[in-house]
């Protein structure tokens, strides 16, 4: 028998020989070493297969051509590239975030609020403050949704009275005629809105977020007509 | 790390964070792919942004049957050669234009010095090339490249044997001096 054909050599790297090539093979060695020679190459092939390529786009013009598709929400959307959607949770931190800066406006509403009620606070302190030093570092336990939301609601009510009594120990206070508090309570309730609609966008079955985003926005619209009420005649409010 | 399945979800809303981050994940895999079947580094520059476009496209059809990778894997696949066949017939329609004018010195132009797997694949022709490509490298079988090029599972054969009878050729200043591996060790697909 003659040597076997470099095509067939080819194809019995990873294939069977008949019963007479096998029989050339095995007293062939040229044909032999041909296909040793083949099956070096097929593992220099495997091995291609695993190499790596680094990206051969930027992610920038793949993220311009993806929003072209409408594959990509427009960061503007999405509170800067961020956002979950499609009734996924966000994650702890960002609720968090947005609790401690609805907090932190809280507290400045309620010592500016507190400039003209003090003595509502002063009324119910006794019975927060308790409350809340039972609750302090507590561990607690829900067994239901319900209960839960119960305590949440106790503790927004705590917490807005313990703001309003805060602002009652100001002594830095303005009075409730002065318009510059409730333009400073607006500059605050905007900045909350802001931040709770964005979380309101990467959370957008979230009740809480929800909950915290439509109170905000009340406490604004009745912040601007209380400003619009405390403006001189002559002074006409345009907008905030 | 998150799952890929919750990033995927992400994904469809059009979440660019979960966007980015399968792009980083797969990108180096598949831009290997893409990179290895058009041969050309520009060529596959902008055959790779369709090839993602295409993977985010399909992104909703994932059915998380096999894994992300395996699945975009076949995307890129099929969008690069797809791609390739556009070009081919725009550059055979060139070619033939001037074949006239450039025959002679293509002819006395056959040296070659090969380095590498990919330099030699880039010295075979197209389609046998893309064979050996598919079915030695990427490890599909000749039924699934048939499917792919629309040729019958007797022509990939045809065409695998004669690209590596030209690629033993073209390496032989490697494979010459390498270890033999066993059988078992280079037995690919069928």
């Amino acid at each position: 028998m003659s040597h076997l054909h470099p095509e067939r050599l080819a194809a019995l790297a990873d294939g069977e020989p008949t019963a007479a090539e096998a029989a050339h093979l095995s007293s062939c060695s040229s044909c032999a070493h041909e296909i040793a020679a083949h099956r070096r190459l097929l593992m220099l092939a495997w091995q291609e297969r695993e190499a790596l390529s680094a990206p051969l786009a930027s992610w920038e013009s793949l993220a311009e051509s993806l929003r072209g598709e409408g594959l990509l929400r427009d960061p503007a959307s999405t509170g800067g590239g961020g956002a979950r959607g499609g009734g996924l949770r966000s994650p702890w931190w960002v609720q968090a975030a947005a609790a401690v800066v609805i907090l932190a406006g809280g507290m400045h509403i309620g010592r500016m609020t507190m400039a003209t009620s003090g003595d509502t606070a002063t009324s119910g302190q006794a019975s927060t403050n308790a409350r809340l030093a039972s609750n302090t570092d507590s561990v607690v336990a829900f067994a239901s949704a319900a209960e839960a939301i119960s305590v949440l609601q106790r503790a927004e009510r705590d917490y807005r009275l313990a703001m309003m009594y805060l602002a009652g120990q100001d002594t830095v206070t303005r009075t409730a005629d002065d318009p510059d508090v409730y333009r400073a309570r607006l500059a605050a309730l905007d900045e909350m809105a802001g931040v709770a609609l964005n979380a309101v966008q990467q959370s957008p079955q979230d009740p809480l977020m929800n909950r915290y985003y439509l109170t905000t926005l009340g406490a604004r619209d009745a912040t601007l007509r209380q400003l619009g009420e405390k403006l001189p005649e002559n002074v006409q409010l345009q907008g905030f | 790390m998150e799952s890929d399945q919750l990033l995927i979800r992400r994904a469809i809303d059009g979440d660019e964070r979960a966007l980015r981050q399968l792009w980083s994940q797969y990108a180096p895999r598949i831009d290997a792919v893409v990179k290895r079947l058009a041969g050309d580094p520009d060529l596959a520059a902008d055959i790779a942004q369709d090839v993602w476009i295409q993977i985010f496209r399909a992104l909703k059809t994932y059915r998380g049957d096999a894994q992300f990778g395996t699945w975009a894997h076949r995307i890129a696949v099929n969008r690069t050669l797809n791609a390739l066949r556009k070009v081919r017939r725009l550059a055979k329609v060139e070619m033939d234009i001037e074949e006239d004018s450039v025959s002679v010195e293509m002819d006395s132009d056959r040296s070659f010095v090969a380095a590498s797997i990919e330099e030699a694949a880039r010295k075979l022709p197209d389609g046998a090339r893309t064979v050996f490509l598919l079915h030695d490298v990427e490890g599909y079988t000749h039924e699934d490249i048939a499917r792919e090029l629309g040729i019958t599972p007797g022509a990939s054969k045809s065409q695998l044997f004669k690209a590596r009878a030209k690629l033993r050729r073209l390496l032989a200043h490697l494979v010459d001096h390498l270890p033999a591996p066993s059988r078992a060790h280079v037995a690919p697909a069928s």
